[in-house]
Parts: structure tokens; C-alpha cells; sequence
């Protein structure tokens, strides 16, 4: 058959079909693999949308080339190809376990998780996001009208389809394909489709036809039940043996809420739910134990509710109690029915005793549902673990709220979390604690259980439960039983009294949250609580998140839209150009938004319903289509009125939709009846919403008709990097450590931000976006320089996030490390007028005092800031000890300090302080020395006045700073800067080579004191030594910084010792003949790398918190007689290099000239500096505010400049 | 590229430019790997001074508190702190 425009229209339907049901699959598989945790589903989408766009962009790359001229074969290949893709990814992901090395019953490390789905999701969405450009073109092709308009009505249709074949396939997915074909039926459905539309292609060359009719067979092949059923097995069995090595898989089948399968190890069965074991049975002693405690605690029960549980014998055990009833609650009667061929003929009889009522119900759908007045006198929740959005449900207060409502009087809930026996740890503690404050919020009573996992037995009703194992023995033998077969002895060793006192206080002393639907905390802190088990630092790193409130995810879009109106105003664009890149931020924007309220939904909806794992395809699909509704009234839209002001209307419109949101899903979850249909018309109204900007913005950015690929293109990645952006980021941060709500609330205020680019691009005045004479570019991709600025300050706010976080700094020890260093044997805390211990026993020399420095002497500051050190003093006034805690020094210049520290033990304090006359300091860090002895003497006078009443030390030593400001280092500096000016507005070659000669002399060889990256850092970390410790630094850096605000890079020019080097040898290499001149556009790029290094080591010293990153720059070890190992190697090659190029260094590879280069921007006393001469420039500055300008000054007379020769 | 290179001075000045790059990379390297505090990494249990110190009753104290007495305040040398 030719192909014609519905062919390819159908091609896009399908492929959008086909992208829902590979999308549901492997989000199926990923969530059994990773054992139910949803925040695979941020990472999924995340993954699947960037590589999308990756695939995009490769179109887009490729579409020049006469080989895609035809995109119609490639598309037919991609459709045969996709299958075979999607089976490997199956495959990849069932084995993915093994490769990781992840052993059973282990979670996978969040980063491994990130990792391995990141690639497993490559091919499939890489080949689906490169279709859709080539779909585009082949449609336009076929169209063949030759108008711009057209461009907008086919991408938008095809649009349309790709969302209406999304809703197709979700649908099929949900209610067709996996309820009655199972996986591999369901592979061979989709394979047949896409071979079928392969084959309507018509290809005619023999090998393409053959590929199409092997396709088809093995869709067929796999349809059939023989064939398939096989499979499916084989692939059951290779995914159960990474999960459950040493279980024997007896049956499997996907739930509604999950995977669930049977297994058998000798006479034990368990069951397997999303690859974790959640009962087994028989296990009669423990199922004794159980029901003796709990029917003690709660001894006059007659109804009960049990939620599952029915597997393991304690329906059985409890009957033999007299009870009345037990309602016991079944999530799944499917997995019911699978499971109870198998169990025990006693536990079969048990279910089926008329004193049981089974509920085939979800458990918080049952008890909303539950009649008013209708109450029990024990529920237990043993089953469920918090390490799913799914099942921490029955953590949330508003299920304890639900449950104690139909709890009576005298009601107990008993409840079971994994916690540790030996150890609770801050996150074990918080993880356990969490739930038992969540429960003591509406059941204050509680009774602790303590081991491996904590059972909590909960009430209102005081006196009704305890910790008394005596009085629960006595408890458990009043019951009227036939045979009281529990050794009730056994309850004094189930509740060991400094057990539970351990538990109690250390629930007291840790910080815990209350878990809730929109807030599931207790989800959380099983995340951080596997990475911590993993040893992934991805846990510190949320936890970090968590302590910083909103601000991490406020900062990168402030900053970014911030930026995009700086680069708007300062660089040279048309406002076509403007509005173009407006209109793309707002489609990512929608992009990231879309998905963002894809997985609010997605999770709100397992937090409240709870078969996620079921409907994904539908939800998904759903929202497609609102997506396709969307696109369709935005194309209206794009008609009839002018699109950039529609679109700003679009953002409006979903900006107050999602801070409405939370308020509607509060609505949703006060009726059962109204959730789910609720849950699936907001995906489709949200989708509906998000859809509407993209033919809008397609409408904004157009360019001409032959642009309709790279149109198509640029749109769908804009949408798709959004989109992966806001997958990953909601996902696997926003939603688990913000929650529901202000994650709504956040997606508000970030299409409200991306108003602002759209309101500059519409409305700025001219002469604002012609202010660019100073932003002028001077170098090559001017988007790379601002995407490099971008992460820098994200970074830096990151740091500023952190240090606002960062716990203050430890003035408390334990008694093991007092002992260490004062030999008293037992201390006491005193908090004023400090935090010290006073020590006795131990030593017969008597009490001892023991101080952190930062609390006995918080002002001294080191070269980086304050220095912190444990130290004890006794009363006579000796130094018993002293140990380093912690400091923000150059760490190569302390890694001796202990021993330095050691060697003071025994010094006699009472009558002399400590200084460098007395000791000899550490080598190479004498500021440091310095201030870690006045530390000392301070701290040991504070003390020794507090704990002794005597004053220890002379008072008022004069510090051995030779009256620093009349210091020869600090005059011969402030004369060398003096000199500065008046040879700088001179404008005087001689003048400008004898300063540099004098600051080459001074600074350099005399002084060592030069301002490099380390200072940068270390006044952006707020790490100084203080003004009277080191008053020459301070001229130093207030000088370099005062002028390049107002002079530009004249450091670099003028004083820099190693500039100066570099110079006269750059100036020895003309005279030799050797300078040569690079081509102008080598030249210009090579030039960049020094703001690429600049970027690369603040990041990496921020992110890192190692300044040695910071230390590569020879100009900090030239001066220092630092030669030596690779050093020497850099400085070797730079100076050689200054023979042939000038000041070869400074040039293209200094990071701290690349940060004083920015100041060539500002120089707001430009105007006043001698008058540059650019036509005698052989470096190329051809302008006032060119970045490149290093304030040489050569220009002026153009002696040594040489253009000749290039 | 090739507009790049149009001169035998273009490459040896991007020669210059990767050697110095290279040597930064190096120099970054071995600082990072100085710093790293002696013995970390993967550590061996020094059996002899494991069994020196059993054998001296040291560590016997600490296992102690691991079990929970059967008789009231019997070895009970820690209070209320299970396994420390």
C-alpha cells in the first residue's frame, strides 16, 4: 500500500499505543524488582523522558543528511525493531539484581536504582523519541502544501495522535492485555500490531518483506499459550531466582497490587509479594507467642479485624480464644484463591470457620466504608512494612484516625515495624519512631515490644495494656482456653524492662515526624534508612534535602530565570529570538509540570487507593488524552488569538490549578466512592491543561515550512527534557520529602516563574534588551558560558544551604574520649558559663577540667576560621591533653597537628601561655600554630576560672605578632598598591614594568603572597583569619577586589607576581624571536578553557568541601620553592610556554584571571583609565568592555605588540 | 577543524595547552590520593590482639551487657543501654 498522510497518522497512533504499554511494563518490572518503592517511578519517567528527547535531538541532528531525506524506511525499520528492544530490556531488568550483586532481601542502593534504570530505559525511548521528528516530516512530505501554517496543524495532529494512541493503548493495556493475555501474551499483541503497520508500508525489496513476516511469526509465537505460557515461565523463574535464591517458585501471578508469588524452603511456605517475603507459614511457635501477647494485652476481645494475615496461622490460633468474630480483611481474591490450595488443612478450616467474616477489599477502602457504630475490640495491622507508598497506608494517622473510630472504649490496635535490637540509631530511631508517634497522636497508651521488629499495642483507655510481664502472664492464664500451650514464662524475656527503657528514651531524644497520606514520612525514612544499610550517600544527601525545607528546589529555577533575563538583556538578540526562547522555556516548563502532577497523582492515588500497579496504564493514558484534548484547543487557540499571550494564559491557568490541587484532593479523600473516578478525570483535566501549551508554543517558535523537523524537534525535546526533569526530580525527592501538598504548591510557583521570560520577550522595552554593550560576547558559545554560570551559583546556593543547616559545632564528648586526654576516670557536665567537664578519680594529681576550644575561646580564628580542640587542664594549672576535633584548615597543612598537639602534654599553664617563642609551631602553617595555641590559652584561662577559680596564663599577653600594622610585610604592601595608581592613570610602559618588577620581588620571592583561587574559596566559604591576625591579606584581597570593580583585570595586568614573570619571560621569548601568534579562532577558543577550569574547580571545591581542588595553580607553589612532582612538570610547561606565547598561563588556563576577567564587565571607572589603543592589540580586544582584556597596557605604546606575523 | 590548525604554531600551542591540562589532572590526582588518612580502605582484624584481649577478660565485660539477666540488677553494669 503507498503511504499516504492516514498511514503515517495511524504509524503515530500506534507508536503512541506502544509507548504506553512498553512504559507500563517495565515500570511493572521495575517496581517488583526494586520491591514495590515508587521512587523507581520518578526515576522511570525521568529516564524514559530524556532519553526521548535525546532521540529527538538526534533526529533533529541527522534530518539534514540525504540519508533521512526518506524518513518513511527508517520508520518501518524502527517499528520491527522496537520489540526486540523491549523483550531485552525485560530481560535486562529480571537480571538486573545479579549484575548489581544485590543479595535477597536487600534493597537496591538508590544510585545503582538511578543507574541501571537509566540505562535499561535507553533503547526503547531513544528509538520512540527519534520516530516522532521522522513521523513529522513524513507527514509534512505527504501534505506537500507549502505553507508555515501547516507546519503548526501537522505537528499538532500528529500530536494528537501520538495522545490518542496513548489512551488507546492504556486502555487495552489495563482492562485487555494483562488481564487476559499476561506479559507475553501481551509482547506478542504489540508485536503483531506494529508488524501489521510495518507490512501496510507496502515495502517492496524482498529482505524487507522477510523481516516483516519474522516479526509477525514471533508475535504469534508468542500469543499462542504454548509457546507463551512457556516463556512466561522461564522468565517468572530467572526473576524469582535473583530475588529469592533459595526459594523454590511453586506460582506466581500479578495482583492488582503487585507481583505475588508462592515458594517453598522444605516444610516452610511463604509468600512473596514485589520480591519480599510477607508471611510464612507454618510457624507455630512464633503464631503462639503472637496470639498469646496480643490477646493478653487486649484479654477481653471478642470481635477483632485483621488486616491479611490469613496464611500464617493466627486466624487458627486466635480461634482457639474465645472470640466472637474476626473480620479479616483480603486485599486480592485472586492471589486468595492461588494461595489457599496450599496452606495447612487446619488453617483452610480456620477461614472457612463461621466465626471468620472475609472481606475481599483493599484495607483502607473497608474501613471507610465501615458503618457508623460498627466497632472491634482488637485490630491487628501485622503484615504491612512502610517500604512502599502502597503499603505505608496503613501507617498514616489518617488510617489510625479511621481505625480508632471503630475501635471501642477499651479498643487496642496492635501494629509491627522493623526496627533493630541492639541499637537505635538517629535513622533506625526516627524510622520506628515515626510510626509509634504517629499512633501515640491518637492512641496514647502504648505498649512496646521491643527486638528486631517493634510490635506497638495502642489504646486510649489507660491501665488497658502493659509492659508488665508478670501481669501479662497472669493475664494469659486467666483466659479460658483448652490448653494453655504458650509458656508464659516467655513474656519476661519478650519484654525485657532496659529494653523497653532503652526504646522509650531513645523515642524521646529522636526527632520524628508524623507520617501521613500527603506527607508519607515514614516511606521516606525507609529509603534513607536502606541507604545508610547500602552505604549510599544518597541518603546524606536527602537528608540534607530535608533539613533545607523548599529552598533546594527554589534556587535552580529562581537562579535560571534570573540568568535568562541577564542574557536576555545583555546580549545582542532580535526579540523574535527572544520570544522563540521564551516560548521554549514556558514548553519546558509545561514539560516538567506535566510530568510533576503525572506522579502527584500517581502517588497521591497508591497513598489513597492503592492499585497503582494495576491502573498505571490507564492514569497514563488518561492523561494523554488530556494532553491530546489540549493540544487540540490549544491549536484553536494558536488560530484565533496571538499565541505568546495564550500561552502566558495557559501558565496562569495551571499555576492556580495546582495550588487548588491539594484542597481537591483533600475532597477526593473524604469519599470512597468518589476516589478513583476522582484520581482519573484530575489526570485527564491536568493533562488537559499541560497539552494546550504546546501547540502554542509550537506557534511561537516556528520558524519557516522547511523547519518543520527542527520545529517538531525542538518542541518535543523542550517538553521531554521538562519533562525527565520534573520525572526525577517529584519523584524521588519532592513527593517523599516534601509531600503532596507542597509539592503542588512548589509546580504553582514554578509556572508562575516561567511567566517572567514570556512577559520580558513580550514587553521589555527596546533600549533594556539593547543594553548590551557590555554584554557583548567576546568567546564562543555564549550558551555553554551561561549554562557553566548557572551551576556554579546553584552550587554555591547549595553550600550557602548547607552551612545554614550544618550542626554546631561539637562542645560535647563522651566519657571515653574525656578519659583519653585527662586520665580522670568519671565527669561531670557543666553548662555555664560554657559546656566543660569536671573530671575526678582516675589520676592522683586531682580534678581536671576539660573544654572545647570553640567554646572556651570562640573568637580565635585560624587562617580558614575557628579551629576546635579538645584539651584538659588540672588544677594546678598543667596541660593533662589536647586533641584536634575539627577546623576548615588546608588540610595538607594540618596532617600533623595531633602529634603536635601530643607533644604539649604535661606544659605548665599556670603562670606562662603558650606561643611560638615557647613552642615550635607546626611546619609550614605558622597562622595555624598560632592561633591553635592562643585556642589553648584561652580556653584553659576560661576554664581554670570557672572550674578552679584561678587564673591561668599572664593576662593580656601581647601576641607575638611584631606590631602588625607597622610590620615591614604590611608597609611594603600597602606602598607597593599606593604605586599602583598613579602609574596605572599614567599610562606608563616603564612605570608598569618597574611595578611589576617590585611586586615580582616583593610579593612574589620576598613575601610569598599572592591572591589566588584558594583565597576565592575561602572567602566564599566565610573561612578568613581575622583583620588583626592577618591585616597584609586583607589590604591584599580588598585591593584586588576594589579594583577590578572599578578598574577591571588590572591585578593581572599590574601587580600579579606570577603575570609579571610570565611577562618579562613572554618579553625575553620576542627578543629570542620565538613569540609566535596562534590563529584568531583557536586563539578565541582556547581562551575559554579558563572559565571552564574557573566553573570546574569552584564546583568541585563546593561540592567536595576539598580546597586542595583549588591548589593546581602554580602560581601558588612558583613562589614557594613548592618544584617538586607534578608541580614542577606545570610550571615547567607554563613558563615555556610564556617563551612563545604571551603570558601563556594567564591567557587561556588561569582560573582566578578568569574570575577577575568578569570584572572587565563592570570597570565603573573605566572612563577615568588611560585610553586603550585596540588597533595596536595583537590578543585580539577590540572593544571597551571585551572580557579578554588582562590590562596589559601595551596598546598604549605598542612597542611590544607584533601583529604581523600570524 | 581543519580551519583550526592552519598553522604548525596552531598545534603546538594546543599541544601546550593539553600537556599543562594533563599535568593538572596528574598533580590533582596524587594530592587527592596523599590526603587520604593512612590505613583507610579495607581493614583486617588484627586476631592476635583480638584474642590477647578476650583472653585478658577485656572484652567480656561488653558481652555481658548483651544478655539479659535472669536475675534482677545480676551484671547489669550499663543502665537501660542493651548491646553497648
Amino acid at each position: 500500500m503507498p503511504a499516504n498522510r492516514f498511514l503515517v497518522f495511524g504509524v503515530v497512533l500506534i507508536l503512541g499505543a506502544y509507548s504506553q504499554i512498553v512504559q507500563a511494563i517495565l515500570i511493572r518490572e521495575s517496581l517488583v524488582v526494586f520491591y514495590g518503592n515508587e521512587v523507581s517511578l520518578g526515576i522511570f519517567f525521568g529516564s524514559w523522558l530524556f532519553w526521548v528527547a535525546a532521540g529527538s535531538l538526534v533526529a533533529l541532528r541527522l534530518a539534514r543528511l540525504p540519508a533521512f531525506s526518506r524518513p518513511l524506511p527508517w520508520l518501518r525499520r524502527l517499528l520491527l525493531l522496537l520489540p526486540l528492544l523491549l523483550l531485552l530490556q525485560i530481560l535486562a531488568l529480571r537480571l538486573v539484581r545479579l549484575v548489581l550483586d544485590v543479595s535477597s532481601s536487600e534493597f537496591v542502593p538508590l544510585g545503582e536504582l538511578f543507574v541501571s534504570l537509566f540505562l535499561i530505559n535507553t533503547p526503547s525511548a531513544l528509538v520512540l523519541g527519534f520516530a516522532f521528528p521522522l513521523a513529522c516530516r513524513s507527514f509534512q512530505q505527504l501534505s506537500n502544501t507549502g505553507k508555515s501554517d501547516s507546519v503548526t496543524g501537522n505537528v499538532s495532529r500528529l500530536y494528537v495522535a501520538d495522545a490518542l494512541g496513548a489512551l488507546f493503548g492504556g486502555v487495552l493495556f489495563t482492562f485487555v492485555l494483562i488481564q487476559w493475555l499476561g506479559l507475553t501474551g501481551s509482547l506478542g499483541t504489540v508485536t503483531l500490531m506494529l508488524s501489521a503497520i510495518a507490512w501496510l508500508f507496502g515495502e517492496k525489496r524482498r529482505k524487507g518483506r522477510l523481516a516483516v513476516w519474522i516479526t509477525g511469526l514471533i508475535g504469534l509465537a508468542l500469543i499462542l499459550p504454548q509457546s507463551g505460557q512457556w516463556l512466561e515461565r522461564q522468565l517468572e523463574a530467572m526473576r524469582f531466582s535473583t530475588l529469592q535464591p533459595s526459594l523454590e517458585l511453586v506460582d506466581s501471578l500479578d495482583t492488582r497490587y503487585g507481583h505475588l508469588a508462592l515458594a517453598r524452603l522444605g516444610g516452610q511456605t511463604s509468600i512473596v509479594l514485589d520480591g519480599q517475603i510477607t508471611e510464612s507459614f507454618p510457624l507455630p511457635l512464633e503464631i503462639e507467642q503472637q496470639a498469646a501477647y496480643l490477646l493478653s494485652q487486649a484479654n477481653d476481645a471478642r470481635r477483632m479485624l485483621l488486616f491479611g494475615n490469613y496464611a500464617s496461622g493466627l486466624v487458627e490460633e486466635l480461634l482457639r480464644y474465645p472470640v466472637e468474630q474476626i473480620d479479616l480483611v483480603v486485599e486480592d481474591r485472586r492471589a486468595y484463591e492461588r494461595v489457599y490450595p496450599n496452606l495447612p488443612e487446619a488453617g483452610r478450616n480456620a477461614l472457612a470457620d463461621p466465626r471468620v467474616a472475609l472481606h475481599f477489599s483493599d484495607g483502607r477502602r473497608f474501613v471507610n466504608r465501615l458503618e457508623t457504630g460498627r466497632t472491634f475490640d482488637l485490630v491487628l495491622v501485622l503484615n504491612a512494612s512502610p517500604a512502599s507508598a502502597y503499603s505505608n497506608r496503613y501507617f498514616t494517622r489518617e488510617f489510625y484516625g479511621q481505625i480508632a473510630a471503630h475501635m471501642n472504649r477499651r479498643g487496642v490496635l496492635c501494629t509491627r515495624v522493623s526496627s533493630a535490637s541492639n541499637y537505635l540509631g538517629k535513622t533506625v530511631g526516627g524510622f520506628s519512631g515515626s510510626v509509634y508517634h504517629t499512633l501515640k497522636s491518637l492512641l496514647p497508651e502504648i505498649a512496646i515490644v521491643p527486638g528486631d521488629d517493634h510490635v506497638y499495642c495502642a489504646t486510649r483507655a489507660p491501665g488497658r495494656i502493659t509492659e508488665d510481664p508478670g501481669e501479662l502472664e497472669r493475664r494469659y492464664l486467666k483466659i479460658s482456653l483448652d490448653e494453655h500451650r504458650f509458656p508464659a514464662m516467655a513474656f519476661h524475656s519478650m519484654l525485657p524492662a532496659a529494653d523497653i527503657r532503652y526504646v522509650r528514651k531513645r523515642f524521646a531524644e529522636t526527632e520524628s515526624e508524623i507520617n501521613t497520606d500527603r506527607h508519607p514520612i515514614t516511606y521516606y525514612l525507609n529509603m534513607v534508612l536502606w541507604g545508610r544499610f547500602s552505604a549510599s550517600e544518597f541518603a546524606d544527601w536527602m537528608e540534607q534535602l530535608r533539613q533545607q525545607g523548599l529552598w533546594p528546589y527554589l534556587l535552580p529555577p529562581i537562579l535560571f530565570v534570573l540568568l535568562w533575563l541577564m542574557r536576555g538583556t545583555l546580549e545582542e538578540a532580535a526579540r523574535p529570538v527572544i520570544r522563540r526562547r521564551a516560548a521554549s522555556l514556558s514548553i519546558t516548563m509545561l514539560g516538567f509540570i506535566a510530568m510533576a502532577a503525572q506522579l502527584v497523582i500517581l502517588f497521591s492515588y497508591q497513598a489513597h487507593v492503592g492499585f497503582m500497579f494495576e491502573r498505571v496504564a490507564l492514569i497514563n493514558g488518561l492523561f494523554m488524552t488530556g494532553l491530546a484534548f489540549g493540544a487540540g484547543i490549544g491549536g484553536l487557540l494558536a488560530r484565533t488569538l496571538r499565541p505568546a499571550p495564550a500561552l502566558m494564559g495557559v501558565m496562569v491557568l495551571t499555576a492556580g490549578a495546582f495550588a487548588a490541587a491539594p484542597q481537591l484532593l483533600t475532597l477526593l479523600s473524604t469519599s470512597t466512592d468518589l476516589q478513583e473516578p476522582g484520581y482519573l478525570a484530575g489526570s485527564l483535566v491536568l493533562g488537559l491543561l499541560t497539552g494546550m501549551g504546546f501547540p502554542l508554543g509550537v506557534s511561537v517558535t516556528q520558524q519557516e515550512q522547511s523547519g518543520v523537523v527542527r520545529s517538531s524537534g525542538i518542541n518535543q525535546l523542550a517538553d521531554n527534557l521538562g519533562g525527565a526533569a520534573g520525572g526525577l526530580i517529584t519523584g524521588t525527592l519532592m513527593v517523599p520529602i516534601l509531600g503532596v501538598d507542597w509539592s503542588c504548591y512548589l509546580l504553582s510557583l514554578f509556572a508562575l516563574m516561567s511567566l517572567l521570560p514570556l512577559l520580558f520577550a513580550l514587553a521589555a522595552p527596546e533600549r533594556l534588551i539593547g543594553l548590551n554593550r557590555r554584554g557583548r560576547s567576546a568567546f564562543p558559545w555564549p550558551g555553554l558560558g551561561w549554562a557553566s554560570t548557572f551551576m556554579v551559583l546553584w552550587v554555591y546556593g547549595g553550600v550557602l544551604l548547607q552551612q545554614g543547616t550544618e550542626p554546631a559545632p561539637q562542645t560535647r564528648f563522651d566519657d571515653k574520649h574525656l578519659a583519653r586526654i585527662s586520665d580522670s576516670a568519671e565527669f561531670e557536665l557543666r553548662e555555664q558559663p560554657f559546656d566543660y567537664y569536671l573530671g575526678s578519680g582516675g589520676s592522683p594529681e586531682g580534678e581536671t577540667a576539660s573544654v572545647a576550644s570553640i567554646a572556651g575561646a570562640p573568637d580565635v580564628r585560624g587562617y580558614a576560621g575557628a579551629i576546635n580542640l579538645l584539651l584538659s587542664v588540672d588544677g594546678a594549672g598543667i596541660l593533662r591533653g589536647a586533641r584536634y576535633v575539627d577546623s576548615n584548615e588546608t588540610p595538607s597543612y594540618i596532617t600533623g597537628i595531633d602529634g603536635w598537639l601530643a607533644g604539649l602534654r604535661g606544659i605548665d599553664l599556670s603562670a606562662q601561655s603558650l606561643t611560638l617563642q615557647r613552642i615550635d609551631g607546626l611546619s609550614g602553617a605558622t597562622v595555624t600554630s598560632r592561633a591553635a595555641l592562643e585556642a589553648i590559652n584561652q580556653s584553659v584561662a576560661a576554664v581554670g576560672k570557672a572550674a578552679f577559680d584561678k587564673n591561668f596564663g599572664v593576662q593580656g599577653d601581647p601576641p607575638d605578632i611584631p606590631g602588625f600594622w607597622l610590620s615591614a610585610r604590611f608597609i611594603a604592601t600597602a606602598l607597593l598598591l599606593l604605586a599602583f595608581f598613579p602609574v596605572y592613570l599614567s599610562g606608563s610602559e616603564p612605570g608598569r614594568l618597574a611595578l611589576q618588577f617590585a611586586s615580582l620581588v616583593l610579593l612574589g620571592v620576598w613575601l610569598n603572597s599572592l591572591v589566588t583561587e584558594v583565597d576565592l574559596v575561602n572567602i566564599s566559604l566565610g573561612h578568613l583569619s581575622s583583620l588583626s591576625e592577618n591585616p597584609q591579606r586583607w589590604l591584599l584581597l580588598g585591593f584586588v577586589l576594589i579594583s577590578a570593580l572599578l578598574f577591571g583585570q588590572v591585578w593581572c595586568g599590574y601587580l600579579c607576581p606570577f603575570g609579571a614573570l610570565q611577562e618579562f619571560i613572554s618579553r625575553i621569548g620576542r627578543r629570542l624571536g620565538l613569540r609566535t601568534y596562534p590563529g584568531r579562532q583557536l586563539d578565541t577558543r582556547l581562551r575559554f578553557i579558563k572559565f571552564l577550569l574557573l566553573a570546574l574547580l569552584l564546583i568541585g571545591v563546593w561540592s567536595t568541601g576539598d580546597t586542595s581542588l583549588a591548589m593546581f595553580n602554580p602560581m601558588q607553589h612558583a613562589f614557594g620553592s613548592r618544584w617538586q612532582g607534578w608541580m614542577l612538570g606545570i610550571i615547567g610547561v607554563v613558563l615555556i610556554g610564556a617563551l612563545f606565547y604571551f603570558r601563556f598561563w594567564c591567557r587561556y588556563l588561569c582560573p582566578f584571571g578568569a574570575f577577575l576577567a568578569l570584572s572587565n564587565k563592570l570597570a565603573l571607572l573605566n572612563r577615568f583609565a588611560p585610553r586603550r589603543r585596540f588597533e595596536h592589540c595583537d590578543l585580539g580586544v577590540k572593544e571597551e568592555f571585551d572580557i579578554d582584556c588582562i590590562r596589559c597596557s601595551r596598546c598604549l605604546t605598542g612597542r611590544d605588540t607584533h601583529k604581523k606575523s600570524r | 577543524m581543519r580551519q583550526y590548525f592552519r598553522h604548525l604554531r596552531d598545534i603546538q600551542l594546543l599541544g601546550l595547552v593539553c600537556v599543562t591540562l594533563v599535568f593538572i589532572g596528574l598533580f590533582l590526582t596524587a594530592q587527592l590520593q596523599q590526603l587520604e588518612p593512612k590505613g583507610s580502605g579495607w581493614r583486617r582484624i588484627d586476631i592476635e590482639l583480638l584474642q590477647k584481649r578476650l583472653e585478658s577478660g577485656d572484652l567480656s565485660d561488653h558481652e555481658a551487657a548483651w544478655y539479659h539477666p535472669e536475675i534482677e540488677g545480676e551484671g547489669d553494669v550499663r543502665d537501660g543501654e542493651p548491646g553497648r
